[in-house]
């Protein structure tokens, strides 16, 4: 295998039937599932120790409240039914 | 006995044979006090995640991963080319040209190489004509995608890999227009640098306050 062509093994795809922009839609979900860009959008500049460690604590908290919201809908969700005694 | 199991339900009158009959039939069930069992009632089906409806706009990610989607080692032996005529000759995976992609804030520069590394054409957006800040937007982009394909196609290159580097707005741009100038795209790679914590890495600059 040679060194030049290694690095198409990996972040790459094919385009078929000539369709370029599904390929490229594909290619940026994936990259955003990796969390490609972010991590080069945060290492564009540097971060100083302050800010990130208050940007550490607030997606955790970010985390907690979402999670707990989820639970909080799931939970009210199963009242949202047909009123089983409609003669009441 | 049994007005004390159903009080909570209608009080029927258990004067007549055929509703003692339906109290039979009733205490067969084996009544459970949950929603889904509640006579003469249902549970409206609610799709909190529904299933994600296949438009000709969205694709399956799910096939890149590991379907046909990948490129793969056997992948670099495919014969690319036209099928319909035989006089071309149909070319390997690995002996494709390939297309750099710069894609900053500012610019993008675009270059075409050989299979093996060497360049042989360059362009960028200021060689198309745009100045300064013009540079850095997606119509710039545009024009070098097309000005880059037609000179590929004066080289007689048709079939070509692309390869894309770093966030800007010519991102999407300059591939579409290579694709208008009538090039034959066969694979998109991505290559932006993510720095890897090491001994010699190079803190970046400080951040911008405006």
């Amino acid at each position: 295998m040679w060194n030049v062509h290694s690095r198409f093994l990996a972040r790459t795809v094919w385009v078929r039937n000539g369709e370029v922009d599904l390929a490229y839609r594909a290619l940026n979900r994936i990259l955003n599932n990796e969390d490609v860009f972010k991590t080069a959008r945060l290492w564009e500049r540097y971060e100083k120790p302050f800010r990130k460690r208050g940007r550490l604590c607030y997606e955790k908290a970010h985390e907690i409240y979402n999670n707990d919201m989820e639970r909080k809908i799931k939970f009210l969700m199963r009242k949202n039914r047909v009123n089983p005694w409609p003669w009441n | 006995m049994l007005n004390r199991l159903f009080s909570h339900y209608v009080p029927l009158s258990i004067s007549t044979f055929q509703q003692s009959l339906r109290f039979l039939s009733l205490t067969s069930i084996n009544y459970k006090r949950s929603h889904a069992d509640i006579r003469d009632g249902a549970v409206r089906e609610i799709n909190l995640h529904p299933e994600k409806i296949q438009t000709p706009l969205s694709i399956d990610v799910d096939k890149y991963y590991g379907g046909s989607g990948q490129v793969r080692e056997t992948d670099f032996e495919k014969l690319i080319g036209d099928t319909n005529n035989p006089e071309i000759l149909q070319v390997k995976y690995e002996d494709l040209p390939i297309v750099h992609m710069k894609c900053t804030r500012n610019n993008t520069l675009v270059d075409v190489s050989d299979c093996t590394g060497q360049q042989i054409f360059r362009t960028s957006c200021g060689v198309v004509g745009f100045h300064n800040a013009k540079k850095g937007t997606t119509t710039a982009a545009q024009a070098v995608g097309i000005h880059m394909g037609n000179n590929l196609l004066r080289r007689n290159m048709k079939h070509v890999r692309v390869v894309v580097k770093g966030t800007g707005p010519g991102r999407l741009m300059a591939i579409k227009g290579l694709q208008l100038a009538g090039i034959d795209i066969v694979t998109i790679t991505d290559n932006t640098s993510i720095p890897t914590l090491h001994v010699g890495l190079q803190r970046p600059k400080k951040m911008r306050r405006v």
